[in-house]
């Protein structure tokens, strides 16, 4: 099994201002443990180095005038709204982390790797055709997947595990049966969509689906969601490629979210993603980067858990220090799965008139 | 003046450098104590500065690599799994170098204690242990009790990230630390402040090497390099070197010899980084019987031995090395037909011509003492010039000699913690707790504390003035949305080449 990494070092310094949740500081600590595990020296690893997306790929997906006023605004400095401002040369950086996610994609369907994360910044859920959001410019996910279906690809399966609702990427393909969209994030937070009701549009009903998880929920509640909702959905669409928005503020150290999903949990569920990948379309997989704020205490495990299960390496030491334990005791909600189940429940029938499976 | 000893397969070469060059081939047959002892006659080593390369010597641990088993004591923490490259102890320090999860030193106590007399040696290897060396040093005091301190090898030393390429190096110190520190305690009867050559062609002071002796591996074929080159001012050449044992082939481009990162060892990568060259297991003692054989048993019958080798074939075909009429003598006695000297000389051209045209080489410069009789028929063969430089046949102890320090510094400074390590080590920060210096700044510190390293260490200033910097990252550090201080983590290094007072 070779994961393709795609990086580059403009991923690393990209930052809105200093003291910003996205600022350089944020992946530091992750690539200082990459680079102690010795991960880039791995035969099942491949660096591959990204190239900027072309317009016409994101073109695509956004318009031309929000286009043109990031290219301006990157020249200059600008502001988009309250915690998503441009920084000079931000356009740059921005197609690059398109580029990279539709590298990560072209990488794999050529067979130069199994699968692949692409480890990018700035991220893009949020981002919508005519305006960028909550730390997003582009959606980097969107952009890939619109290049997929360029491809020929007809069934797509995107799984947003963020913490907040991938709200852009559900407007993009919402009225879409080509692409199946499942979106696990809290509520309530950032930005207040995506509850179990909203389902899609038109020839698209039935394809976007909204898991609500409580604050508190661990990883108990995520591999229920996974066996329950994830699993038997994928098995029935068929998805030709899996493409997952791998954001990691879902984390219980996370400084501005408030679930409790584990390294080892996160390495969990993304093993079974490869797994499902496997059975279900020769293993063609893509996660990319979103969101995930907790610089030291999260990410360097979380990424490391993402690449290893990616990797078919040994996860069963993927965790974290155990002076980080007492957080996970004071944010886990042992009730959380609960009310997991309860909305789970609920979510199958409102899809039941769209999948025989429920 | 400057010594420079190259310890060889066979003999060991010395150069003594003044206003001219002085060598001297001594056999490795009389031990290198009494080698020492010969050369104190000639010069006063307590006041000359001495450089020894000792690959050699290394190569042989290294050859029997599997038969030396060590005890790798691991302390890894949360990450990958690394529970079949050693023994796994809990404990744990973190990227920022804080230790997060504590050792159970009894626990450690009772796993060395109870394989002490399975194992010759112990490599300490903790994760980040180079952004703080205390749980391997706390494994250490434990391991004192049981193991002494010339086989114990720790990790931290190498300053650099990459934990499964530092155990690898580490496994490897503990098996070479032993045979570098027997030899330092040889050389220290003479000399108490002698360096030794590394690999990369720089020279360290001997207690640097001790700390991580896999900083020597390969070091003759980087002597030989850049001796050739300072003796014959071909900047692009092949330089092909005949020893007693093995034939070694180098390429220069520019003045320099091509480095390799990340060499393999024994099978695993490590990160050990020396001159890339070609070896063979033949030379001027390879065995000949009826055919030329890749061993050698003892010198040529030309010097006093009593097997035929390269150099007795050599003097069958009409050279006059040594006693050549003993040569032909015990030829026409052992072996009877003399054409079979012109088969073996061949043999050996094509194979040296063979390796050569895996080169892209224009000029070839031939050192060792057999040099000057198959050089020629060498260029004849292939088409390709040569040269053979004067002191030709102690080419790489001239390249010991004439070498400059040449180290490389990890740093890293954190002014939120207000800690600096360098290399390992921790020190209090360069700059004040809390603030955030420019990144000129940092690469202007880094840089000084590798010339203040070096000029302790010895250095001519004139060799001091170009420092390279192999990376540089910087980040501010913001907690609470609030800049709490700066991480830098910097490279530099003062890079291997021939000092500044040999050229001209």
């Amino acid at each position: 099994m070779v994961t393709g990494i795609v990086y580059d070092k403009k991923y690393l310094e990209h930052e809105q201002t200093p003291t910003h949740p996205e600022r350089r500081e944020r992946l530091a600590y992750t690539l200082d443990q990459m680079m102690e595990e010795g991960i880039f020296d791995y035969n099942e690893i491949k660096l591959i180095k990204p190239e900027k997306a072309g317009l016409s790929d994101v073109l695509a997906v956004h318009d031309k005038d929000y286009i043109e006023f990031l290219i301006k605004k990157s020249e200059t400095g600008g502001v988009i709204d309250w915690d998503t401002n441009i920084p000079v040369g931000l356009i740059d950086v921005a197609l690059l982390a398109a580029g990279g996610a539709i590298k990560a994609a072209k990488s794999v369907i050529s067979n130069e790797v199994d699968n692949a994360f692409a480890m990018i910044r700035p991220p893009g859920h949020h981002a919508k055709p005519y305006t960028g959001a909550g730390f997003c410019y582009l959606n980097n996910m969107a952009i890939m997947v619109k290049w997929l279906q360029k491809q020929g690809f007809k069934r797509i399966l995107i799984l947003d595990w963020d913490a907040h609702h991938g709200d852009g990427t559900q407007e993009i393909f919402y009225e879409t049966d080509e692409v199946l969209f499942i979106s696990l994030h809290q509520m309530p937070l950032y930005p207040g969509t995506g509850y179990p009701h909203e389902i899609g549009w038109g020839r698209g009903e039935g394809f976007t689906v909204n898991v609500p998880l409580p604050p508190g929920a661990s990883d108990d509640c995520y591999l229920y969601v996974f066996k329950e909702i994830i699993e038997p959905l994928a098995t029935e669409f068929k998805p030709e490629f899996i493409a997952i928005s791998a954001g990691q503020d879902n984390h219980f150290t996370d400084p501005i979210t408030d679930l409790a999903l584990t390294a080892q949990g996160y390495a969990q569920m993304m093993k079974k993603a490869v797994k499902l990948s496997e059975e279900l379309c020769n293993g063609k997989l893509v996660a990319i980067l979103e969101g995930g704020y907790s610089v030291e205490g999260a990410l360097p495990y979380t990424n490391l858990g993402i690449i290893a299960a990616m990797a078919g390496l040994d996860i069963s030491f993927i965790k974290e220090p155990k002076n980080y334990l007492v957080y996970l005791e004071l944010r886990r909600d042992p009730n959380a799965i609960k009310k997991v189940k309860k909305t789970v429940e609920k979510l199958k029938d409102i899809l039941s008139r769209h999948w025989i499976v429920f | 003046m400057v010594v420079g000893i190259d310890i060889g397969g066979t003999n060991t070469d010395i150069a003594i450098i003044h206003e001219d060059i002085e060598t001297l081939k001594l056999p490795n047959e009389l031990g290198f104590g009494e080698i020492l002892k010969r050369l104190s006659e000639k010069v006063d080593l307590s006041k000359e500065k001495l450089v020894i390369s000792t690959s050699i010597p290394l190569n042989l641990v290294v050859s029997k690599y599997h038969e030396i088993p060590t005890l790798t004591l691991l302390i890894p923490g949360c990450g990958l799994n690394y529970s079949s490259h050693g023994i796994i102890l809990e404990g744990y320090v973190n990227h920022r170098g804080d230790v997060v999860e504590n050792l159970d030193s009894e626990k450690v106590e009772s796993i060395v204690k109870s394989y002490v007399n399975q194992y010759k040696n112990v490599a300490i290897v903790g994760k980040f242990s180079v952004r703080n060396p205390q749980l391997e040093l706390k494994v250490y005091e434990i391991a004192r009790r049981y193991f002494k301190d010339k086989d114990i090898a720790l990790s931290y030393h190498l300053g650099e990230l990459n934990y499964p390429l530092r155990i690898n190096t580490t496994i490897l110190n503990a098996k070479i630390k032993s045979a570098v520190y027997e030899l330092t305690g040889l050389v220290k009867k003479y000399s108490d402040n002698f360096f030794y050559y590394k690999g990369d062609g720089g020279i360290i002071p001997y207690h640097v090497a001790l700390e991580n002796p896999s900083l020597l591996y390969n070091s003759s074929a980087a002597a030989v390099a850049f001796g050739a080159y300072y003796l014959s001012k071909m900047k692009n050449a092949l330089v092909i070197d005949i020893g007693g044992t093995t034939t070694d082939f180098v390429l220069l481009e520019n003045g320099y010899p091509k480095l390799l990162n990340k060499v393999e060892i024994a099978g695993k990568k490590t990160l050990v980084r020396c001159v890339d060259s070609i070896s063979i297991p033949y030379g001027g003692d390879s065995l000949i019987d009826k055919d030329i054989k890749p061993e050698r048993l003892d010198k040529p019958v030309a010097f006093g031995g009593k097997h035929l080798t390269l150099t007795d074939a050599l003097n069958c075909i009409g050279f006059e090395i040594g006693n050549h009429k003993k040569s032909l003598e015990v030829w026409k006695d052992k072996i009877g037909d003399l054409s079979l000297a012109q088969t073996a000389v061949d043999k050996f051209i094509s194979t040296v011509c063979e390796i050569i045209e895996s080169f892209d080489a224009n000029i070839i410069i031939g050192t060792g003492y057999l040099a000057k009789y198959i050089i020629p028929m060498v260029s004849e063969k292939m088409g390709i010039k040569y040269t053979i430089p004067e002191h030709h046949e102690a080419a790489n102890a001239v390249g010991v000699a004439i070498s400059k320090i040449s180290l490389t510094l990890y740093a890293r400074y954190d002014t939120e913690r207000g800690k600096t390590v360098y290399n390992g080590e921790i020190f209090k920060c360069e700059f004040k707790k809390g603030s955030i210096p420019d990144d000129d700044e940092i690469i202007n510190a880094a840089s000084e504390k590798v010339k203040e390293l070096a000029r302790e260490f010895g250095a001519d200033e004139d060799d001091l003035d170009k420092i390279k910097v192999l990376y540089f990252n910087s980040y501010t550090v913001v907690r609470g949305g609030v800049k709490r201080g700066k991480i830098a983590d910097v490279v530099v290094q003062i890079e291997p080449g021939i000092s500044s007072r040999f050229l001209s």
